[in-house]
């Protein structure tokens, strides 16, 4: 839940300001905006890698803005990230990038070697376990870090421009993958400038311009605030942590 | 040899490359000081006890005076320092004795040079119980005039005051190579941090803990301090044996500090090299967790 935020860098001018939104748990959006317009200051600001310069922002029925050092670790581990520059762990296979949310969170080895490739077979790098991220592609890179984001399964999937480096084949089917993580009750939004890929399917958007959001329907309606329901955050039980 | 799997590629960094010859440089410089501190406490210890317990009474001769005069004068004397309360045993050297003793400056001629030597009284005193020694002179010199008690207290006063410089010198030496490894472990793992702050934002983005972070700094520590340790361990031990052979042939004072090295020393000098690795993990953890605070991730 945002309401009333402003984000700056720094002593710079805001480049949002104003910014209310409430995203429904099991809810899928479209952040849409031309480059620059701040989709990814937006998403910082959820995964907890930016303050806000002012208003508040709630996440998972928690003001953030109270939150200690030491709360940030399972307040991420609830939220799957697909950054638009991939971060990868250069000198870690493709396996070990993946492993590395379960591994933080203290999932045994034996579950690890399961399910690790069984996801990048999923995403099409069955044979790419072993590979450094140097050796592989843009696209293959951005698989991996798509696997790396839902390993955990996420209460809620962040993407920076998930499909910018895939063709359109594998675009589609990314996305099928974030529908699938949807109708198991993640919430998912995908920031993405490709709006022929957002009109293909039928999820509301947050249109983002001159530094403020707008939240509309697939037909590109406005979508009143009142139509999201926060209380289902407040209601969902944070998962098991170990350090 | 102890690899551990970790998510920052700690072992790529040239500054750390040379950490295991920095510690074992500073566990060897710390097992010498404290080989020295520990020789140099247990010799004092020894010769404080020794000499504590004893006192020599000189008796000088009296010109003119006939054997059996100078018989009767020492006997006369022996007896008033046995009498004395805390005394528990007198020995008059012999004659063969007291030569040896005078000959660093009356030399092996002292016969030929017509001087009449003093007669020496060795005395032991009982633990815990102090003799009047003034009064005990002031009988003495009724007995046999120009009798001196020498308690050795002023050599005593100055050897023990070296000894324990040296040994403090050596305890100082062995704390500031414990602290000066601390330093050089702490700017390492905070170079380490600033080389891999990309890594270190990607591992806090996907849910970990500081903690999480600063075991992986910690297990390098661990690894890199137990070769630094064993390096350190291995060249002090060669070191001290050398010395330890060279020394035994060589004069007094250093064939006495060998011969006081005891078995047990091996103990207190076996946990230095322990003490460096538990010291360069806890200076990481703390460094490591003090420096990620300050991070905006």
């Amino acid at each position: 839940m945002f309401d009333g935020v402003a984000v700056r860098y720094g002593a710079g001018p805001e480049v949002l300001r104003g910014i209310s939104f409430t995203l429904a748990p099991g809810s899928f959006h479209f952040l849409v905006g031309p480059s620059g317009a701040g989709k990814s200051s937006l998403l910082k600001l959820i995964y907890l890698g930016l303050r806000p310069a002012a208003g508040r922002v709630e996440l998972f029925g928690r003001d953030v803005s109270v939150l200690k050092r030491s709360d940030y670790p399972a307040m991420r581990r609830r939220i799957g990230v697909v950054f638009q520059d991939f971060r990868l762990i250069e000198h870690l296979s493709a396996m070990d990038n993946v492993a590395l949310p379960l591994r933080i969170a203290g999932v045994r080895e034996t579950d690890i070697k399961r399910h690790v490739p069984e996801l990048l077979s999923w995403v099409g790098l069955k044979h790419h376990l072993d590979a450094l991220p140097a050796t592989l592609s843009g696209g293959q890179q951005q698989r991996v870090a798509i696997a790396r984001a839902v390993i955990s399964r996420p209460s809620l999937l962040l993407a920076d421009e998930p499909t910018g480096n895939v063709d359109d084949g594998i675009g589609v089917r990314l996305m099928y993958l974030f529908e699938e993580l949807n109708k198991m009750g993640t919430t998912v939004v995908i920031a993405t400038h490709n709006e022929g890929l957002v009109g293909r399917f039928t999820h509301r958007q947050l249109r983002i311009a001159q530094g403020t959001v707008k939240l509309v329907d697939p037909s590109g309606q406005a979508v009143a605030a009142e139509e999201h329901s926060e209380a289902a955050y407040a209601a969902e039980p944070e998962p098991q942590e170990s350090a | 040899m102890l690899r551990f799997r970790t998510d920052l590629p700690l072992d790529r960094d040239t500054t750390a490359r040379f950490l295991p010859w920095i510690i074992g440089f500073m566990v060897y410089l710390a097992m010498i000081a404290a080989t020295v501190a520990l020789l140099v406490d247990h010799v004092t210890q020894r010769w404080q006890r020794d000499l504590s317990g004893q006192l020599t009474v000189e008796l000088p001769g009296i010109a003119g005076e006939d054997a059996a005069q100078r018989k009767q004068r020492v006997d006369a004397a022996m007896e008033e320092i046995t009498d004395t309360n805390g005394i528990v045993g007198t020995r008059l050297l012999d004659e063969a004795e007291v030569k040896r003793l005078l000959q660093p400056w009356l030399g092996d001629q002292a016969d030929q040079l017509g001087v009449t030597l003093p007669d020496l009284v060795a005395v032991s005193l009982q633990p815990d119980i102090r003799p009047n020694l003034s009064e005990l002179a002031a009988r003495l010199q009724e007995v046999s005039p120009g009798a001196a008690i020498d308690d050795h207290a002023q050599f005593n006063a100055g050897a023990l005051n070296f000894l324990r410089t040296i040994e403090v010198l050596a305890l100082s030496l062995l704390a500031l190579v414990l602290i000066a490894t601390a330093g050089v472990v702490a700017f390492v793992a905070r170079a380490g941090l600033s080389i891999h702050r990309r890594i270190v934002e990607i591992v806090h983005l996907v849910g970990a803990h500081d903690s999480y972070v600063a075991r992986q700094f910690q297990a390098q520590a661990f690894r890199y301090g137990f070769m630094g340790a064993f390096i350190g361990s291995l060249l002090a031990a060669a070191t001290l044996l050398s010395a330890g052979v060279f020394a035994a042939r060589g004069a007094a004072p250093m064939s006495a500090a060998v011969k006081a090295f005891e078995p047990w020393m091996i103990w207190p000098l076996a946990l230095i090299p322990l003490f460096a690795v538990l010291i360069a993990m806890v200076t990481v953890r703390l460094a490591v967790l003090q420096a990620l605070r300050r991070m905006a991730y």
